[in-house]
């Protein structure tokens, strides 16, 4: 049973679709078959990821509309609405149920609607008169994006900012937990399992992590609950771990800079929504789409740069081969395979027309990388992105950079905002702060213009609170001490441990506790973690064995912005023996610069640095 | 399975509640009630109906594919005259469906020609969002049905495969079975050959090899026939093979082609509104030019006539001075005929031409009457520049039409 989240949410929409009647195996033999499917933004975004426009029509769409968009009537078909449970959707679905707009709503939430809303609609369209075209209303569960198999967002924007804001009252935190335990309740329903959830103590992880449980116990009580069917017996043996985190248990990650194909691509170009736009050749905006149906994206995402670029010269080469090859055997230009064998030479004239189709795709994907690598390549030589990374990595692994190179740094190329992100990393990963040396970096940095909001914030919750650079020299001292653990256990996992460290450099200190907690040995580091068994008894105190592991599957939960960076840590974590499962999930996905921007705002509104440079620090 | 929740029930016990608070009485819930649960049957349009029966024939074609597959395929099932059979059928099968979404596909375009016939008229009917619906609709039919016809072509490909796979090793097995009646034969001739016998026999037997050397020349001949036929049947079923496809790779060119057709109208057509354009942008060029030719010719002119008049005012000025004296001793002269009383008064201070008018200002000197010097002027209506002459100023004023009409009203 493996956990397949992208799978699974198509499943959901393709049903919605098909107006939650179970699919008959000869597709769709619905009386039913036209219709028209309505959402708003959000769940706009929630479709686009998971299914292609074209495959909308297989399920017999006809038509699709935003629902703030002005409609006309169309009659004798149904309306299938997917949106979020909000007052101006309801008001919308009332005006277009009086207007008479279609025949019959079939109404779908991407989350359960609450019941005073549920009465503003009965109240508006019995109103109206127009009550008999409402005909059926469903909660979906659905309130996530995913992205690709194992990895999905919340989309609930500047998490971060709001929880950590100086300024914000016990009702504002609240609000934002309610709404996180609400994605994540999504997602578990959609998967159809009850996890057993472990947080650090304290913090934000441990709100969710409480209230999540309590709305999974909440739930479980009712009898006819969404996880009867999923969580049967076999579930009690294989239930999965939820690790939630917060963005302060490893702040480095959202601020450096990574030299993989998909941090870069991220980073960079900005994907969003695995859509990427890139300026093209001639000027115009060019449109990509990186998604599971890439079959290049999907093998070598997250390899370095310079291996893909490898790869792609790799695939062009092959490429060339294979049509010399089909031009050969087809080709007039040698006459004499004319004479002897003319039967083989017509099986070669179909061979090559059947394979003209699939070598025009694997062109096309060719051409979409060559042209992403070229702009990726202008854009690191232009900022010289690679020595960022580099050295950002060293100052980590090493815990100090020499003074003379961080300068060097600071003055040399680069935007703003990678100086600004290589100072704060400076910040982070030093173990003491030496106050000299911090004041010149800032001089620096305001020398070359930069808003030095973040970087006073981060100083100052550094000096707050030591604790928070746990990251780096605590993982120093923690790839000797997995070392020497690994080298303690078998050969064959001495020698794949030691694979994992040349390639990596360093692990992540989010995957370290994840291995560890999906391992479930005793370890000093991860005992303190709250665990909560949603599906106990509340009167125990859980510490009973099995709810320690070890693990198969684990969700991954990154409390106020995630990245590809730790994506891609947690996959390769998956992908090492023995073989496990993990999904990763954010309540956004944020690049480098974003998120430092979200730490400028904090730094703004706790009163730090000049609020006038924000604007211009923006690109 | 992934879950969801069905919420009508709730929705209908919020929508009781609701009812009742708004005051409905009971027949009337009774009726919102009854209307959740009996869905009123809905009458469809004709569109709607033709699109389900086409979308019932697609299906029953599918599965009529879906039942004969196996016969198909397998070469062991059925004879060619049976696979032949069922192409045939399933061809016409596809026409007819093609044909009905061509009906539906021109109901479409008809329709859209209407409203647009119809401006605002018919909105209710048939609006945009409307019309792209239905073409939704055909445009799922039709990717439908070209599924399906791709599925048949796979089977048409093993089909084809199949033959010509099988057709090689019969040629092979046929040139062994026809070899071996040969040699047999040869080697009963053989046999017969080695027995000794008499003269009548040996005519017999010269007669018999004779005959016998004739069959076998017959039989190459004849095999060699069946070889030739074989490899010509080989040889068309490629060919068949290769036509059919290139006809599906020659059928979605020629879609290509229409559309490109289509649009090499369009863009002849846009040349030829192009040409129109620039030929109506020349002719106004030429016209502008031409207006702006004569515009500059006619401002010439009217430079060189306002200068030729600056010179001829100038002219005119310059030759008053010469006949200043003259002049006031004339119109003394006049005045003393016209008016004796004010015969000595006189002293012309100025005088200036204009068009149409000579203007002549004096003084009145030694007034009797008034002390105050009263400058006044003449008009001479009908002079036209051409009164800078001495001799006409004197024919002017001596000819009597010089009379001032307002002497009695300024000097009483």
């Amino acid at each position: 049973m493996a956990l397949n989240l992208r799978q699974k949410q198509t499943e959901c929409i393709v049903r919605m679709l098909n107006l939650n009647q179970p699919v008959n195996p000869s597709g769709t033999a619905n009386e039913e078959v036209y219709k028209i499917l309505i959402y708003d933004r959000f769940c706009q975004n929630i479709l686009s990821p998971l299914i292609h426009v074209k495959d909308l029509r297989k399920h017999g769409v006809t038509l699709y509309f935003l629902i703030d968009k002005d409609r006309k009537p169309v009659h004798d078909v149904p309306a299938v609405y997917f949106v979020q449970p909000s007052q101006v959707n309801i008001q919308r679905i009332i005006s277009d149920a009086s207007q008479y707009l279609y025949d019959s709503f079939h109404l779908n939430f991407s989350f359960s609607i609450p019941r005073p809303l549920l009465e503003d609609l009965a109240s508006g369209t019995l109103n109206s008169d127009s009550i008999q075209r409402i005909s059926k209303v469903h909660d979906q569960y659905l309130e996530f994006i995913t992205l690709e198999n194992n990895l999905f967002s919340l989309a609930q924007s500047l998490c971060y900012v709001q929880l950590n804001d100086p300024s914000a009252g016990d009702r504002d935190i609240e609000e934002i937990v309610e709404r996180i335990v609400s994605g994540l309740f999504s997602v578990l329903a959609t998967l159809a399992v009850v996890p057993i959830i472990r947080c650090p103590r304290g913090g934000p992880a441990e709100m969710v992590a409480t209230a999540l449980d309590q709305k999974l116990r909440d739930h479980l009580l009712s009898k006819n609950n969404l996880f009867t069917e999923g969580g049967g017996f076999m579930g009690a043996f294989q239930r999965p771990i939820l690790c939630l985190f917060d963005r302060n248990f490893e702040l480095a990650v959202g601020i450096q800079h990574d030299f993989r194909y998909r941090p870069l691509v991220h980073d960079v170009l900005g994907l969003k929504l695995n859509r990427l736009a890139v300026q093209g050749e001639k000027g115009g905006m060019k449109s990509f789409e990186l998604d599971s149906s890439d079959p290049f994206w999907e093998a070598n995402s997250s390899l370095e740069f310079p291996e893909v670029a490898v790869e792609i010269e790799n695939q062009l080469n092959k490429y060339k081969k294979d049509v010399d090859e089909v031009n050969r055997r087809t080709g007039g230009v040698e006459g004499a395979e004319f004479e002897g064998a003319d039967l083989p030479n017509t099986k070669h004239l179909m061979n090559a027309v059947n394979s003209l189709p699939e070598l025009t795709e694997r062109k096309q994907v060719i051409d979409k990388h060559t042209n992403i690598a070229t702009v990726l390549l202008g854009e690191i030589k232009e900022r010289s992105l690679d020595s960022y990374a580099k050295k950002e990595n060293d100052m980590m692994v090493r815990g100090s950079i020499d003074h003379n190179e961080l300068m060097g740094v600071l003055r040399g190329k680069g935007t703003k905002i990678d100086k600004l992100r290589f100072a704060i990393i400076y910040l982070i990963s030093t173990a003491t702060i030496n106050q000299s040396e911090v004041e010149s970096v800032e001089a620096a940095l305001k020398e070359s213009e930069v808003d030095t909001c973040a970087f006073q914030y981060v100083k100052k919750i550094k000096s707050l609170n030591v604790s928070l650079a746990s990251a780096s020299p605590a993982s120093r001292g923690n790839i000797v001490d997995w070392a020497e653990k690994l080298y303690g256990q078998s050969i064959s996992a001495v020698t794949a441990g030691v694979k994992n460290l040349l390639s990596t450099d360093r692990q992540l200190a989010l995957t370290r506790t994840v291995e560890a907690l999906m391992e479930g040995k005793p370890n000093p580091e991860i005992d303190p973690y709250l665990i909560l068994d949603p599906r106990a008894p509340k009167s125990s105190s859980g510490a009973s064995s099995h709810l320690r592991g070890p693990f198969k599957e684990a969700i991954v939960f990154m409390i106020g912005g995630g990245n590809y960076v730790e994506y891609g840590s947690l996959q390769e974590l998956a992908h090492q023996q023995p073989v496990r499962h993990v999904i990763y999930g954010s309540t956004e996905i944020l690049t480098g610069s974003e998120f430092v921007q979200q730490l400028a705002l904090l730094g703004q509104k706790m009163g730090l640095g000049n609020a006038a440079a924000v604007a211009s620090s923006n690109h | 399975m992934a879950k969801y929740r069905d919420r009508t029930e709730d929705f209908k016990d919020v929508v009781r509640h609701t009812a009742v608070n708004l005051g409905y009485n009971e027949s009337k819930l009774a009726a919102i009630m009854a209307s959740f649960i009996i869905h009123k049957p809905r009458e469809r349009s004709a569109f709607t109906k033709a699109a389900l029966t086409t979308l019932e024939s697609i299906g029953a074609l599918e599965q009529f594919m879906r039942k004969h597959r196996k016969d198909y395929v397998d070469p062991l099932r059925t004879t060619e005259q049976e696979r032949d059979n069922i192409e045939h059928e399933v061809t016409a099968f596809i026409k007819s469906c093609k044909e009905q979404i061509d009906i539906l596909q021109r109901s479409i375009s008809e329709e859209e020609t209407n409203s647009k016939g119809w401006l605002g008229v018919k909105v209710d009917v048939s609006n945009a969002d409307t019309i792209a619906h239905k073409q939704g609709v055909v445009l799922i039919l039709s990717e439908k049905l070209r599924s399906v016809t791709a599925q048949f072509d796979q089977l048409r490909a093993i089909r084809f495969q199949d033959a010509m796979s099988k057709v090689v090793p019969r040629r092979k097995l046929n040139r062994e079975t026809t070899s071996i009646p040969v040699n047999k034969n040869s080697i009963t001739h053989n046999i017969e050959l080695k027995e000794p016998e008499e003269l009548k026999e040996e005519h017999l037997r010269l007669q018999q090899q004779h005959l016998d050397d004739e069959t076998r020349a017959l039989q190459i001949e004849l095999t060699s026939l069946l070889d030739a036929v074989q490899e010509t049947e080989t040889k068309m079923v490629e060919m068949s093979a290769l036509n059919h496809l290139m006809s599906t790779h020659v059928l979605q060119q020629a879609q290509q082609i229409e559309h490109l057709y289509e649009q090499a109208v369009e863009a002849t057509n846009n040349v030829d509104l192009g040409n129109k354009e620039l030929s109506k942008a020349i002719e106004r060029n030429s016209s502008s030019r031409t207006f702006l030719l004569l515009f500059l010719f006619v401002m010439t002119f009217s430079i060189l006539f306002l200068d030729w008049v600056a010179e001829l005012e100038f002219s005119c000025i310059s030759a008053t001075h010469k006949f200043h004296g003259h002049l006031s001793a004339r119109l003394s002269h006049v005045f003393a005929r016209e008016d004796p009383h004010f015969c000595s008064i006189m002293k012309v201070v100025n005088i200036s031409f204009t068009f149409d008018s000579l203007r002549i200002y004096w003084r009145r000197s030694g007034a009797t009457r008034s002390t105050i010097l009263l400058p006044k002027f003449i008009d001479v209506k009908g002079g036209k520049g051409t009164l800078m002459n001495v001799e006409e100023i004197d024919a002017l004023l001596t000819c009597g039409r010089f009379l001032p009409p307002y002497t009695k009203e300024i000097w009483p």
